[in-house]
């Protein structure tokens, strides 16, 4: 399965819930989530293929689109309460925002991309940009 | 001497800190690092008539293995490393060529500035047109780098020529010293630097002497003998982003009385400024 080649290992922190609050000043308030907020990859430079859990919760009806950094992934129209999953691939930390129709932010949550085998650090043995 | 070596082995034993991730002095191991700049600079040709070589796009690439190292021009074996020192072979071009080089659109990201230069006036001088052809040069040698601490570093060089254009040797001692800046410049950077750099004769008389195999004047015949070229050199980044800073490098180098009493040589600086802004892959 490719998403096995990829992957060493896949953790869901499920166990972490996380909630963002609406950033601006807007008439409502957005409880935001997306779960798992990590996928761990064994080697820099692989990405991650997962499948997230989007929910969220206003006070009222919105319309409203999920973003995957500047790509959209799905709308609703007047929604109050919404569960539903995405099948997303990660290259780096993502940022994934919640916007209403006229493209205020009502929450965003960071989904980050980590490496199962720490990456090991050398100095560098070149002054930066000595090449001239 | 004796007390100032003591300090810094002292200094050094106690203020030498691990390299971290987001450490720009420092280079994940196993992982190619490709940026390029693009902006405006150029380095300085001290030559006679000379054109000044035009610095637009700078593509920088360096990858670090466990022991092998790449720094753009720079090809790197690391034999030892302790957490203080680091001794390497390593391989570079020699930069001297450049300046005998008539750089057009066709080398890669140098575009052709036109520039006026003005014809040599004087009868003894002479220009990189009238004479033998220079050779590059591929060197190969010694390098040791002395992390003092986590902000500096000192890195000498003993290179040969091992392609066989000069047949000599040139080094060079370098402090590099990043500054600390205030907290309200967390994402500006400023490292300085200043060395000298020592060119045996075989390499300033190959660049710089002239001799009847020039097809010139007589009276213009030179031998260059060694010379010591200090330098000083700056860099401020400023980063945007995680993918984009602003990158300002400004270097100015004094040439040795050897090479400046060349009739060749025009200038008694070699100077490079550059101000781009620099996106990381």
């Amino acid at each position: 399965m490719r998403f096995k080649l990829l992957l060493f290992v896949c953790l869901l922190f499920s166990c972490v819930s996380y909630s963002a609050l609406a950033q601006q000043n807007l008439e409502y308030q957005v409880d935001f989530s997306v779960k798992p907020i990590a996928c761990i990859v064994k080697h820099a430079g692989q990405a991650c293929q997962m499948t997230i859990t989007v929910n969220w919760l206003s006070d009222k009806p919105v319309d409203a689109c999920l973003y995957q950094d500047n790509k959209k992934l799905h709308c609703w129209q007047q929604k109050q309460a919404i569960k539903q999953t995405f099948d997303i691939e990660l290259a780096k930390d993502m940022l994934f925002l919640l916007q209403s129709s006229d493209k205020k932010l009502l929450a965003q949550q960071l989904v980050r991309l980590n490496k199962s085998v720490p990456v090991k650090q050398r100095r560098r043995l070149r002054a930066e940009w000595s090449l001239f | 001497m004796k007390y100032l070596l003591l300090l810094l082995l002292f200094v050094s034993s106690i203020s030498w800190a691990e390299c971290s991730v987001d450490d720009e002095l420092c280079a994940p191991v196993g992982e190619w690092q490709l940026s390029v700049a693009i902006g405006g600079g150029v380095i300085s040709n001290p030559l006679h008539d000379g054109k000044n070589i035009p610095l637009v796009v700078i593509p920088y690439i360096h990858y670090y293995g466990e022991r092998f190292f790449i720094e753009n021009n720079t090809l790197g074996y690391t034999f030892y490393e302790n957490q203080q020192v680091s001794l390497s072979f390593i391989g570079q071009l020699n930069r001297e060529k450049a300046y005998f080089t008539r750089w057009k659109p066709s080398h890669l990201f140098l575009p052709n500035f036109s520039e006026t230069s003005l014809a040599p006036s004087d009868e003894r001088t002479v220009t990189a047109e009238q004479v033998k052809k220079r050779k590059w040069a591929f060197d190969a040698g010694i390098q040791v780098n002395w992390f003092v601490n986590k902000n500096t570093m000192i890195e000498g060089q003993f290179l040969h020529d091992i392609s066989r254009a000069y047949q000599g040797e040139h080094a060079s001692l370098a402090i590099n010293q990043r500054i600390k800046l205030p907290k309200q410049f967390a994402n500006t950077r400023l490292t300085v630097a200043a060395g000298v750099n020592w060119h045996s004769k075989k390499l300033t008389n190959y660049y710089y002497g002239l001799d009847a195999d020039d097809d010139i004047d007589p009276a213009a015949f030179y031998t260059a003998g060694s010379g010591i070229n200090p330098f000083i050199r700056a860099t401020l980044t400023y980063s945007i982003n995680e993918r984009w800073t602003v990158k300002l490098n400004l270097k100015r180098e004094f040439i040795s009385s050897e090479v400046t009493s060349s009739p060749l040589v025009e200038d008694k600086t070699l100077d490079v400024a550059y101000l781009g802004m620099v996106y990381a892959f």
